[in-house]
């Protein structure tokens, strides 16, 4: 009888034994699941860079250099005023009589440039039912001085009738160019090459261009040499934002060959202090007026170093628009306007309350908006 | 012989237990396409997920407008919508059988959305103070949760679509196995009959006929079965599941527009940039984005005609009266076109704002209902295709359930029928091998 072979007993359970304590280890192993390690992207508005011009910057100039684009061969010299209409009683077949029959005035604003010209984002009043001019979103300095042209066109009372249509840094220049607005008031510097596409006030305000930076920051500056030639310091290299379609892109342009750091262009105002805050750039630049209501947006900015452009103001008005007819007189009309509020008559339309210390309109308009020391308010240069 | 004998009962068996298997494993399948379009369907977790950061971008705005613009617009507290989202992440994370991938976008999204909050809350507390920069920073956070966020929100209702695409495809598989074995096993008990009859000179076995029958019967009926189960996936869920996701499509295209246009109405245009010379043609993100989506050419005309049965023939319209209405919105970009349009025409004069397309501001919006808003068109849009993918997914849900009917039984019915075809072989080829041998052995 055969007998069939067996294994070794021993052998048999160990292999069971061990084959026992692997699944028990399995079954009671605790899974895993890793974490997986990501990166979160930082949120920056977008920037682009500004291309270095290769030229060495030129000294500050105190005064605009001759021109033949302007109506005269000094850019900042605008039409004279002619003798004031009679609010309510517009020369017929003028543009102001166009606007007090249409019964508002247009205009171009900026709606970010804080103390300047800004959309009033506070807490917005009921408007009253049957005066829907009540309720004004628009404020600022030059928004006070659209507001002393509509009291001039319409009467005191007619101040606020003003259409707004904000206008970016782009835009203002076809704004006025295409004859969409009456009127643009937009911190907008004269220059000759924008003489071309659009006409200008005389002077209401001098600026120059000057840094914004983080008030902790004790290294960037800008400096003037003794023949006037600007030099940015301490930037080692980071960036300093500002907007396109400015005389301040252009400034920092050719610093940039000296200076260095690169220039980086924003959409708008509120990006350049966005960036800013979030350390994207190391100062951000324009002209000193809108860099103090920048800074007025956020206590932990400064203002640094020398103003670095001469930088005349200006209100822009259509210049090749048909529509326009006689908008020579419309803006000799403005100029007439903005004397008034640079004169010491108190009996006039100020759009703010002025005070004993205010020796003109302008002054108190600049009180309110820019600063408590007004300075002495621009010369305004006519045609001869 | 004896190896013939233990193949013919075997193979039963094994056919029983590839039926069971393979009936089982479609049984499965269909389970998890049926999970999965349950998940994608209208108020699940990976839908949802993509809705409530819409959702949350809708009521930051809505609530950044109604502190300045006009006031007390219907809104949720962002933070409400925040805390959903978390719970959206939490659950979606909480699947055991996500993808690495799908776990990476869940887990950046949760790092993103703080980040995300706290460009809201700067906007808000800018705005409250009449800040301007509080939109830049608005507009900051809009683009951080459409640009990061909400495509990885997409991705991974993505990677659930296709792992819906992946089950179906599996369910409708033909099923080659069970065919093999069903062929294979029937040989074996003709053959076994064969041999057994030509040995013991008896022609017909009952055991092994009653076995044969009945691998016959459940071959024939489960191969039935699975390609009834087949056709009803192949013509019907695939087509479901492909209109509902092509219905998503369509509500994230109309959902781009919305965002596009509160954002518009938020920051006033402040996005916008102008060609450097004349005609100075304004070109703001959010508006070119809106009507990109729009047009004709646009992704939401091409994701309609896709899906055109499916909903009711006002919506064409609906979204060529919407384009319209985003052309004649009083916006610096149609205003600039306008401008230049006219300009170029020396015989009429420019479209001064006082003429008669654009005769109203751009603000201030003090009334809700006289404000320039494509909220309606939005509305009437949006809720047929809500309507229809909703129908859809329940028909697909029906869909699955009909796939599945009897699939269960089948499974366990096939694995009792043979194991009873493999004992009627056994008990059958018993008689004769004894009979054999014991013939075998007297010839010996």
């Amino acid at each position: 009888m055969n007998r069939r072979p067996t294994g070794p007993p021993r052998l048999v359970a160990a292999a069971v034994a061990v084959t026992a304590v692997l699944g028990l280890a399995a079954c009671s192993a605790t899974p895993t699941v890793s974490v997986p390690t990501v990166s979160v992207p930082t949120p920056l508005p977008s920037m682009s860079l500004v291309p270095v011009a290769p030229v060495t910057p030129d000294p500050v100039p105190t005064a605009l250099p001759s021109c033949t684009n302007s109506p005269g061969s000094d850019p900042a010299a605008s039409w004279r005023p002619p003798p004031m209409p009679s609010p309510g009683a517009m020369p017929s077949g003028s543009t102001m009589r166009r606007i007090q029959e249409r019964g508002y005035l247009i205009a171009g604003v900026d709606q970010d440039a804080y103390q300047v010209s800004y959309r009033d984002l506070s807490p917005s009043p009921s408007p009253s039912a049957s005066d829907g001019d009540a309720y004004q979103p628009y404020e600022g300095f030059d928004v006070d001085l659209l507001h002393a042209i509509a009291a001039a066109v319409f009467g005191r009372k007619g101040a606020d009738r003003i259409h707004y249509v904000p206008v970016t840094q782009d835009f203002r220049l076809g704004a006025a160019d295409e004859g969409i607005v009456d009127v643009v008031a937009d911190s907008a510097t004269i220059t000759c090459s924008r003489w071309k596409q659009v006409d200008f006030s005389a002077d209401y305000l001098d600026n120059a261009q000057e840094l914004l930076v983080n008030s902790d920051n004790r290294k960037v500056g800008v400096s003037l040499s003794p023949d006037r030639v600007p030099r940015v310091y301490g930037m080692h290299g980071g960036k300093i934002c500002t907007v396109g379609s400015t005389t301040s892109i252009t400034n920092l342009a050719a610093l940039q060959y000296t200076g260095d750091f690169r220039a980086v262009q924003a959409t708008n105002w509120s990006d350049c202090i966005a960036l800013l805050q979030r350390g994207a750039v190391e100062a951000m630049s324009t002209v000193n007026t809108i860099l103090r209501g920048l800074r007025a947006q956020d206590p932990y900015l400064k203002v640094v170093g020398d103003g670095f452009s001469y930088e005349p103001q200006a209100l822009m008005f259509p210049k090749s628009d048909p529509y326009s007819a006689g908008d020579s007189q419309f803006v000799g009309f403005v100029n007439g306007v903005i004397a008034a509020l640079e004169s010491g008559d108190r009996d006039g339309y100020c759009p703010q309350a002025m005070t004993a210390a205010d020796t003109s309109c302008w002054g108190a308009l600049y009180r309110t908006w820019l600063g408590p020391r007004p300075p002495h308010p621009p010369i305004p240069r006519y045609l001869p | 012989m004896l190896a013939l004998g233990v193949v013919a009962v075997i193979a039963p068996v094994v056919l029983g237990a590839v039926v069971l298997v393979g009936t089982h494993g479609t049984d499965l399948r269909l389970s998890d396409a049926g999970q999965t379009g349950y998940r994608l369907s209208s108020g699940q977790v990976d839908d949802l997920l993509t809705a409530d950061l819409i959702r949350l971008q809708q009521d930051e705005t809505t609530l950044f407008q109604s502190q300045v613009d006009y006031g007390q617009l219907a809104h949720r507290d962002p933070r409400a919508d925040q805390r959903q989202i978390e719970v959206d992440l939490a659950t979606a994370s909480g699947r055991a059988d996500g993808s690495s991938r799908e776990r990476t976008d869940l887990t950046t999204i949760a790092d993103e959305l703080p980040v995300y909050m706290d460009l809201g809350a700067t906007a808000l507390a800018d705005n409250q103070q009449g800040l301007p920069v509080g939109t830049a920073y608005l507009r900051e956070a809009s683009s951080y949760l459409r640009q990061q966020m909400l495509p990885k929100a997409a991705d991974v209702r993505g990677i659930e679509q296709s792992r819906l695409r992946a089950d179906i495809g599996q369910a409708a598989g033909f099923p080659w196995w069970r065919v093999l074995v069903f062929v294979t096993a029937l040989g074996c008990l003709l053959f076994a009959h064969e041999q057994l009859a030509r040995r013991t000179h008896r022609r017909l076995n009952a055991g092994l006929l009653v076995a044969g029958a009945v691998v016959l019967a459940l071959g024939a009926g489960a191969i039935t079965t699975t390609l009834l189960s087949r056709h009803q996936v192949v013509t019907d869920l695939r087509s479901r599941a492909n209109s509902a996701v092509g219905l998503t499509k369509v509500r994230d295209d109309i959902d781009r527009v919305d965002l596009d246009d509160e954002l518009t109405a938020s920051d006033h245009d402040e996005d916008c940039q102008t060609t450097p010379t004349a005609p100075f043609i304004v070109s703001c993100a959010n508006e070119s984005d809106a009507l990109a989506v729009l047009g004709e050419r646009g992704p939401l005309a091409t994701d309609l005609a896709e899906v055109r049965p499916l909903l009711p023939a006002g919506v064409r319209t609906d979204r060529e009266r919407w384009l319209t209405a985003e052309l004649v919105l009083p916006t610096l970009e149609n205003l600039s076109k306008q401008a230049a349009a006219s300009t170029s025409k020396s015989t009429q004069h420019p479209p001064r704002y006082d003429d008669g397309f654009v005769n109203r501001s751009l603000g201030p919006y003090t009334d809700a209902a006289t404000t320039p808003s494509t909220e309606k068109l939005f509305v009437s849009l949006r809720a047929p295709v809500l309507d229809a993918s909703r129908h859809e997914w329940s028909r697909y849900a029906a869909g699955v359930r009909d796939a599945r009917a009897g699939l269960d039984v089948l499974a366990w019915v096939g694995l009792a029928l043979g194991l009873a075809a493999g004992l009627a072989a056994g008990l059958g080829r018993r008689p004769r091998v004894t009979e054999y041998w014991s013939r075998g052995e007297r010839a010996a």
